[in-house]
């Protein structure tokens, strides 16, 4: 296996396991109704609070809501479901995750659009360092040897 | 480093300049995003403006048995009022509730309901005894994020449609509410 080859391996494979540690944070959530409840809450701005989300804040409004979610989730309804319901009723500037489709998505869409365009240009570049050196002119030998005369007083061995 | 003698390095690649690209246009998408993001005064607005009002059900707390279903009112206009005795814009603007109740008693084209807000039922029907009003009084704070209450006092008009017509945050007055059940289309 040549270096570049090695190196995009290396890359390759650190990036599967950076995927792996996402998809297992995400799918180790214990769905308990408090978590649940709670990770909801955490999506959501308190309409009435500056910064805080409805987990967050002891607000009137934010308690209110914050058994509505409780209650819906008991109730067993899905995540979307709930946070459609709030939209409707507070609107979508309210939630502190955009939303998956629309305008929002873009937020979603952008960085993974970077990483694929960053992990083409590596793909691109690794390939490009990886093929096989060019042909040595005589216009490079005479650059070398004259980059090393000025340095040390002498040139190359010759071939 | 010495680099005398030795050719100029080549420019950016051609990768890095279409990557370069494709960021800025990512930036600059996020800021018209954040540019035309909503906020501040239109935040208030509530979604249900001009369209089917929610429900509104239960039974009033004042006597523990008259039923309410705001869906019964179809062809009234229904003052719905989300307030709380703790709160004093709420103790206020209630005289002025109590005047729209007794103007349009004798026409029967007017229902009022009020909807408790985090309140204790106690101190509910003691203030209703004390201040008057004799509308339903239904004590759910389900109700009040079911129609994206933020605060209260927040008072609707539901025209005889069912459609939410009005929508005030804060204290209510009697003249502003005759005025929107004018240009609704109630009879005067």
């Amino acid at each position: 296996m040549t270096g570049a080859r090695k190196r995009f391996a290396i890359l390759g494979a650190l990036f599967a396991v950076a995927v792996a540690l996402l998809v297992v944070g995400r799918t180790n959530d214990t769905d308990t109704i408090g978590s649940r409840t709670d990770r909801i809450a955490g999506s959501f701005k308190c309409p009435t609070c500056q910064g805080l989300s409805v987990g967050q804040s002891k607000a009137n409004t934010a308690r209110a809501i914050y058994a509505e979610i409780e209650r819906q989730v008991t109730a067993g309804r899905t995540d979307g479901e709930i946070r459609t319901y709030l939209v409707t009723r507070f609107g979508e500037q309210q939630l502190l995750r955009p939303e998956t489709t629309g305008i929002g998505s873009i937020a979603w869409m952008a960085p993974v659009v970077v990483v694929v365009i960053a992990f083409a240009a590596l793909i691109r570049t690794f390939r490009r360092t990886g093929t096989a050196p060019r042909e040595v002119s005589d216009e490079d030998r005479k650059q070398v040897a004259k980059a090393l005369k000025k340095l040390h007083g002498t040139g190359p061995p010759q071939p | 480093m010495n680099t005398a003698g030795l050719p100029p390095q080549a420019g950016p690649s051609r990768t890095a300049r279409i990557s370069a690209i494709a960021v800025g246009v990512i930036a600059i998408a996020f800021i018209i995003v954040l540019a035309t993001a909503k906020g501040g005064e239109k935040n208030l607005r509530n979604q249900f403006l001009g369209r089917a009002a929610p429900a509104v059900e239960g039974t009033s707390m004042i006597d523990g048995s008259t039923p309410f279903s705001l869906a019964d009112h179809r062809g009234k206009f229904v003052v719905v009022n989300f307030f709380a005795t703790w709160c004093p814009p709420c103790r206020k603007e209630h005289p002025e509730l109590v005047a729209l109740e007794a103007e349009h008693a004798t026409k029967n084209d007017l229902a009022i309901v009020s909807v408790v807000y985090q309140d204790e039922a106690t101190d509910v029907r003691d203030f209703f005894a004390k201040n008057g009003g004799s509308w339903p009084v239904i004590n759910s704070d389900r109700i009040a994020v079911d129609w994206g209450v933020r605060g209260v006092p927040e008072t609707y008009v539901v025209d005889p449609g069912g459609n939410v017509v009005y929508q005030n945050n804060g204290g209510v007055t009697k003249t502003a509410l005759d005025r929107v059940l004018i240009e609704a289309g109630a009879p005067s």
